[in-house]
């Protein structure tokens, strides 16, 4: 909750940043309570799991976003703060804007819904994500695992993850 | 009448039954370790199941524990005909976040090393393209031309595939004094080739038949699955980062972007056949604008980004290649994510193929120009 505030009062405070005027306006006019996290780059909104699929929709469909090319999905273990974020990327191919969806989770059960329906290019993404991370897509159309061996146990990209073939190694440095 | 009755009973007992074919990992035209299982009916594809993993070696991980400057030589790695695009991204992204300005003669240089790339990556898949078709000829013509490409590179960098050349703030050294006159000598010799190309391949009755109609990719298909490069530009799709959202100098270059109409696979191989024309004329104007100058920015011996979220993205022979560095203030990327165009090209292929015969297959997978240390990483 303090995470939340805080984030409400960075953007108050941080106003010139916006990436995009434009597209700032049109997204807090359809959606007041999507929050804009302050990123050096690219226009960050940061989004609850509940509003991510009606959010997506309207990024995808609403004709003065139109953001239509999907770029990437990646899940972050931030295991110091005992939380993940899953960044969603899009682009629009008329002109080449960008925009980043934020998704603030739980570390112990990262739960959010699945986006692969509405870009079909976030079905493969979020496969990995899920063997990877060890965070759930619901409503994922085919949540198997993608790179790595079915019989695989682990979350590779989680911080306390250590791979028992390492220990086999003795490095003399 | 009797006859009648007995077509009717023939006709009747003579459903066909579905099965499942294995196609790779070692199969000539998967070009790496990358394995389909294919659902037939007959000679009918009705399913295609990507598998893919076999190369995967976890770049991602190893980027988190390995500094900024480490992890530079592993992007050679990710999609090894586009060695030199990856390297400008990944530095891209860390002088985009550090505000380092790389020198110009720098930029001009890196434009002209990827161009190179994407002509050499295009020239191997021309040749194996007619070799996946039956006809071994345009190979030995393409690796022939590609040779040069690679000497021009050896000469420069000391490397031939994973060149590691383009560094964080600039290059590794300066070009050496050949590299123009070579260059030029070899787009004299090219843009004559380019035409012995088209009439070995392009206009031939046989490949045209093959190639013509065959496995439609629809844009809203394209665009929905993130297929990227020449993929996506065969069914129209004006989509090129060059120009779409224009890095390094190439907003200073003038080229032209080709683009299909139908989405066949002749489409894209137009598209990709063209494109080393329009790579060519780069480099001339490259070659052209350039001055001697400095190669290396100033920049800071212990690299660290400030905490925060990283971005970039380039055009690599494949398409759309980008990076997302996420940093908390450390000397190691707490987490670095690579989009790899390889991947979504791959994922549409299901789409694509269904309903054609298995000899399309190879038609198709080859057109999407998929390489699998890309897709994998």
């Amino acid at each position: 909750m303090s995470e939340e505030i805080k984030n409400t009062t960075e953007t108050a405070v941080e106003a010139p940043v916006v990436h995009d005027a434009e597209l700032h306006a049109v997204i807090s006019g359809a959606f007041p309570d999507v929050v804009m996290v302050a990123s050096p780059q690219i226009a960050t909104y940061a989004v609850k799991p509940a509003h991510l699929h009606a959010f997506a929709l309207f990024l995808r469909d609403d004709a003065r976003c139109g953001f239509d090319f999907p770029l990437l999905v990646t899940g972050v273990d931030r295991a110091p703060e005992n939380r993940m974020e899953v960044f969603y990327h899009l682009l629009r191919t008329r002109d080449g804007r960008k925009v980043v969806i934020k998704i603030d989770l739980d570390r112990v059960n990262p739960v959010l819904p699945s986006l692969a329906m509405i870009y079909r290019s976030f079905d493969w993404h979020e496969r990995e994500q899920m063997e990877l991370l060890g965070i759930t897509f619901e409503g994922h159309p085919d949540p198997r695992k993608l790179l790595l061996d079915d019989t695989y146990t682990g979350y590779p990209l989680r911080k306390e993850y250590e791979d028992e073939a390492h220990e086999y190694i003795k490095r003399p440095y | 009448m009797t006859i009648d009755c007995c077509e009717e009973r023939l006709v009747k007992n003579l459903d066909t039954q579905e099965y499942w074919v294995n196609m790779g990992p070692q199969h000539p035209s998967t070009h790496g370790v990358l394995r389909f299982l294919v659902k037939l009916d007959g000679e009918t594809i009705v399913d295609v199941i990507p598998h893919i993993g076999y190369m995967h070696r976890g770049i991602e991980k190893m980027a988190e524990n390995v500094t900024y400057v480490q992890f530079n030589h592993l992007t050679s790695r990710l999609d090894y005909l586009s060695a030199m695009i990856n390297n400008w991204g990944y530095c891209m992204c860390v002088e985009k976040a550090l505000g380092i300005e790389v020198p110009a003669r720098a930029e001009y240089v890196r434009i002209i090393m990827s161009e190179l790339t994407r002509i050499a990556s295009h020239q191997l898949w021309w040749g194996v393209y007619g070799m996946d078709l039956g006809a071994f000829t345009p190979m030995m013509h393409s690796f022939r031309d590609r040779e040069t490409i690679n000497d021009i590179l050896e000469e420069t960098c000391g490397s031939r595939l994973t060149t590691h050349y383009i560094r964080i703030g600039g290059l590794s050294n300066d070009v050496h004094e050949n590299f123009v006159p070579r260059i030029r000598k070899f787009i004299d010799f090219f843009r004559k080739a380019l035409v012995e190309y088209a009439t070995l391949v392009s206009g031939n009755v046989i490949f045209r038949a093959r190639a013509e109609g065959v496995g439609i990719l629809p844009p809203e298909v394209g665009l929905s699955y993130g297929c990227s490069g020449s993929t996506l530009r065969g069914s129209g799709v004006n989509y090129d980062v060059r120009k779409q959202d224009p890095y390094g100098y190439y907003d200073r270059m003038n080229f032209e972007v080709p683009l299909g109409t139908k989405g066949d696979s002749l489409d894209r191989y137009e598209c990709r056949f063209l494109e080393m024309e329009q790579s060519m004329r780069i480099i001339e104007q490259c070659l052209e604008q350039m001055e001697p100058g400095e190669v290396m920015a100033k920049v800071p011996k212990k690299i660290k980004l400030p905490a925060g979220e990283y971005f970039s993205h380039v055009e690599t022979a494949r398409g759309d290649h980008a990076y997302f560095i996420v940093s908390d203030g450390g000397a190691n990327p707490c987490r670095l994510r690579v989009r790899s165009p390889g991947y979504s090209n791959l994922a549409v292929l299901p789409e694509v193929v269904r309903g054609w015969r298995v000899a399309d297959m190879v038609t198709i997978s080859s057109t999407l120009d998929l390489v699998a240390p890309d897709i994998d990483r």
